[in-house]
């Protein structure tokens, strides 16, 4: 077992790439509408329970938006680029799966 | 541009052409996102909660995130690309570009699908935001260790 590839270097951009990719036209909209959508029903349903309980200041923390959703969508799709690329180092190797040509 | 795609610019009328479209599939799609998936997004967050436990909640958002990322146009982009890696100098970057291109897509896909559920997740505990991204980068800086290090064997 070895721990460290030095070889997977150029992989780390291609990660942080794909992480900038998944924010495109289509997912963004789409995340943030579901975003939105679940504080709005988070919001009435707290509404309803502090007309109940009169209590007015129950909504700790969250505020107005339904934001940051965004954010996650770009890191963990890096996270997994990375570890799928630490996987597809410890299941194939060079040598072995896709020999390299050195003379190309 | 031709580099890029491998192909050079033929003539004058296709380059006009392509540009009208691009534009005008650009505004229809915005507005259709505007007028329809949006607050179909919206609607699904708010009524889903009401009516159905979290985890199928999440089990939806997943889905939503794995399929958003097939739908992205920016994904596409990177198959041509795949193509002007050298594979002498980098075999791993040449091997998941070309030979493993659908399961780099599906990685990504399962990871817009586990943002959406832990930023739903987040939504409905009122979790916060710092605690998640700091945990998020200190897994990546560790990964990246590993992956730039020289071997040591253990």
């Amino acid at each position: 077992m070895k721990w460290g590839n030095e070889e997977l270097a150029p992989l780390i951009g291609l990660a942080w790439d794909c992480g900038a990719v998944t924010t495109g036209p289509v997912t963004v909209p789409i995340l943030l509408a579901l975003g939105v959508g679940v504080i709005k029903g988070q919001k009435a349903r707290h509404a309803a329970q502090n007309q109940i309980q009169h209590a007015a200041e129950h909504n700790r923390g969250q505020t107005l938006e339904g934001f940051g959703i965004i954010t996650l969508a770009s890191m963990f799709p890096i996270l997994a680029v990375l570890l799928l690329s630490i996987v597809i180092s410890l299941l194939y190797s060079p040598e072995v799966n896709f020999p390299v040509l050195l003379h190309m | 541009m031709g580099i890029y795609f491998n192909v050079g610019v033929k003539n004058p009328g296709i380059l006009a052409g392509g540009l009208l479209s691009a534009m005008v599939g650009l505004v229809l799609f915005v507005d259709g996102l505007r007028v329809a998936i949006m607050p179909l997004g919206s609607l699904l967050g708010q009524q889903l909660p009401e009516h159905f436990k979290v985890r199928y909640i999440l089990i939806v958002a997943c889905a939503i995130g794995i399929l958003c990322t097939y739908a992205e146009p920016a994904i596409a982009s990177l198959r041509p690309l795949a193509g002007l890696v050298k594979r002498c100098q980098t075999p791993y970057l040449y091997f998941v570009l070309n030979d493993m291109s659908e399961v780099l897509v599906l990685s990504i896909g399962l990871g817009v699908g586990v943002a959406a559920m832990v930023g739903v997740l987040r939504f409905l505990r009122g979790w916060s935001l710092k605690p998640l991204i700091a945990m998020r980068y200190i897994f990546m800086l560790g990964t990246i260790i590993v992956m730039q290090m020289h071997p040591i064997a253990m």
